[in-house]
């Protein structure tokens, strides 16, 4: 398999690049433990989820890694994940698992296989979001929009204040 | 480049951002931010600024120049700002941060208008816009006026050990320009705040404030603050400059500058040189320093006159940075502690102190009185020596070395004085008359106040001390003096 054959594989179910980088280290941990530990002992991971990948990464993948060239092929594995550029959306809220793997799925299926997202969680966005692209930051937050037109509104309930007191 | 307003870009619906990959305390790297440029602002997440100081392949070196807790992965957006900062008259009588916070409690300066920003960081001006340097800078001490006389628009190194008097010498020449219509930039760099509040209540006390801005990089600011200090300072000097005006500015002390500059470098991993600086050290200053001088009148007339201070170990001053300074100075000073623990101030070692530029300013009297004066105390030298061999000494050595002794005392003078040029020439000039080589010494020396006084007030001699400067030689003073000097008998005690 090339590295490339092996990151389509590793990014199967991923969908974000946290969880991606944190899968590369489970899965170097793993390797460690079945090739160098003198007693295997049972792999346990962050969260089930990490395990049920891991047991889906299949044998053909994990005949790839020995022990001449499994540090290396991880090193190597790590790096080309992490220059692969994410969609950052600031959100404010914490965005479900559920919600993650939709929004994933919908995004891989309009700007490709590998497409990877980063969720921050921002609550001074009141609502709305942000999108970081290309290291360009696009703000769609309602707290944009009143800091637009802050003036507008400070009129308006200075306005209705003056009205109310004439009541 | 000219000291033109900065334009900063106004903020579009989109930004461009990057994300810290790194922090080394006020270091940060940051991915991202494709078309940034040096010297423009960034802002975090959290609100904190920093300032783009370098391009690497990969990354952006960003220095943080508000204190905040960056971590790594928080985002930096540009601001479409460089860095610089508002300057105009308001800032008379303020002390100031380099980036342009005040720092003496009296409130926030005047609302900021687009005008009125300049870069802190920016080139000297060329060989066309300069003048001649020909008017005498007077700092109202006599040793300095007459011996090591300096120019407006002269940078004159200030070097000496601890305890040596420069401080207070810096602080007298600020202090004795208060008629001279001189707008002083007081810079500290790396002081304790304990000094800073000193100094401030120091200028305020004597008034001094009046015509002063303060800026003010502590020991305790980071290490980005402490290295723009000189540079704010030399912005706010070139503003007042293009106005016309004569500016003085005391860079304390630029041997810290170059310590932070060294320690801003090697965090950054950049290769050390000799003594652990970086290469560009020598640039750093010279870039700095070459943007004094005096100006023509297209490019608006005005001086501004530098004082750059280093402490130094006097066992060993030809290390790097006092040699460096020293090579792209008009000159330096030389201060001893061993000299102003005796009592004597300005603690100036005449013998290695020189002006390279100040005697072309002085008139003919003073040029003449400063020769003869330097070869009476040079001669005195060579005699010294001689006579602790010999108990008997001749005539014509013991008038020297008398003339020595009183010119010595003669030369020393309180703090906070201020002697006006003229003054100063006729009290030097009486110096050399006969009247005084044959009065014994210890009457001169207890009668010193009694000669300077009766020279200004006394009507005998205040016609002469107030053409001192007109006669067509120090020859001519000192003969008027001898036909008038007897009248002090009456004087003294």
């Amino acid at each position: 398999m090339t590295n490339a054959e092996l990151i389509d594989k590793l990014l199967i179910g991923t969908y974000t690049k946290t969880d991606a980088i944190r899968r590369i280290r489970s899965l170097h941990q793993f390797l460690e433990n079945q090739l160098f530990a003198s007693r295997i002992s049972e792999f346990t991971a962050s969260s089930s989820a990490d395990v049920a990948w891991l047991s889906g990464l299949g044998a053909d993948f994990m005949k790839e890694f020995t022990t001449e060239n499994m540090y290396l092929k991880v090193e190597d594995l790590d790096t080309q994940i992490k220059k692969i550029q994410a969609l950052i959306i600031y959100l404010p809220f914490e965005v479900p698992q559920g919600e993650v793997v939709r929004l994933g799925l919908r995004m891989r299926k309009d700007f490709g296989a590998n497409f990877l997202l980063e969720f921050r969680f921002d609550p001074t966005l009141i609502a709305g979001c942000a999108l970081v692209w290309n290291n360009i930051y696009k703000d769609y937050s309602v707290k944009k929009k009143i800091n637009l037109n802050k003036e507008i509104i400070l009129t308006s309930i200075r306005e209705y204040l003056a009205e109310q007191n004439r009541v | 480049m000219d000291n033109k307003p900065t334009t900063s870009k106004p903020l579009s619906s989109s930004q461009e951002v990057g994300f810290v990959l790194s922090v080394r305390d006020f270091l940060v790297y940051s991915d991202g931010l494709p078309s940034i440029k040096i010297n423009e602002i960034v802002v975090s997440e959290t609100g904190a600024r920093g300032w783009v100081n370098g391009l690497l392949e990969d990354r952006v070196q960003i220095l943080m120049i508000d204190e905040n807790n960056v971590q790594p992965g928080e985002m930096f957006k540009r601001s479409g700002k460089s860095l610089d900062l508002s300057v105009g008259q308001h800032l008379i009588g303020r002390a100031i941060n380099p980036i342009g916070v005040p720092l003496d409690g009296k409130g926030p300066l005047k609302k900021i208008k687009a005008d009125e920003l300049f870069e802190i960081d920016q080139e000297a001006s060329g060989i066309d816009k300069r003048q001649f340097i020909t008017d005498q800078f007077i700092t109202g001490l006599g040793v300095i006026d007459t011996l090591i006389p300096l120019g407006l628009g002269q940078r004159e190194l200030v070097l000496g050990d601890i305890r040596s008097g420069k401080g207070r010498f810096l602080l007298d020449v600020v202090i004795n320009q208060k008629q001279t219509g001189t707008v002083c930039v007081y810079c500290l760099i790396g002081k304790a705040t304990t000094e800073v509040r000193a100094i401030m209540d120091e200028l305020t006390a004597s008034g001094a404030l009046s015509y002063t801005v303060i800026v003010a990089a502590s020991a305790n600011d980071m290490a980005p603050l402490n290295y723009l200090a000189p540079h704010s300072a030399m912005t706010i000097a070139q503003y007042f400059q293009k106005l016309g005006k004569n500016v003085l500015v005391i860079l304390d002390d630029l041997g810290i500058h170059a310590k932070v500059h060294r320690e801003i470098s090697l965090l950054s991993d950049k290769s050390p040189g000799r003594e652990s600086y970086p290469g560009d050290i020598f640039y750093q200053h010279s870039h700095l320093l070459e943007r004094a001088g005096r100006f023509t009148a297209e490019f608006g007339g005005g001086s501004i006159t530098v004082l750059p201070a280093i402490e130094i170990n006097l066992n060993d001053f030809t290390t790097l940075i006092p040699t460096n300074i020293m090579s792209m100075t008009d000159g330096h000073l030389l201060f001893k502690s061993a000299l102003f623990s005796q009592g004597i101030y300005p603690s100036v070692d005449i013998d290695l102190s020189v002006s390279r530029v100040g005697r072309q300013t002085q008139n003919r009297v003073q040029n003449s009185l400063s020769s003869k004066i330097r070869n009476i105390l040079s001669q005195a030298k060579s005699l010294e020596t001689l006579s602790s061999f010999s108990s008997e000494l001749p005539e014509e050595t013991q008038i020297i070395l008398k003339q020595k002794n009183i010119l010595e005392e003669f030369l020393k003078q309180d703090f906070r004085t201020y002697l006006p040029l003229s003054l100063q020439t006729a009290f030097l000039g009486l110096a050399l008359t006969n009247y005084l080589k044959f009065k014994p010494l210890d009457v001169i020396i207890r009668n010193k106040m009694v000669f300077l006084k009766g020279l200004f007030e006394a009507r005998e001699f205040a016609q002469i001390t107030a053409n001192a400067l007109k006669f067509k030689s120090d020859d001519e003073l000192i003969a008027k003096l001898e036909t008038v000097a007897s009248k002090f008998d009456s004087l003294i005690k």
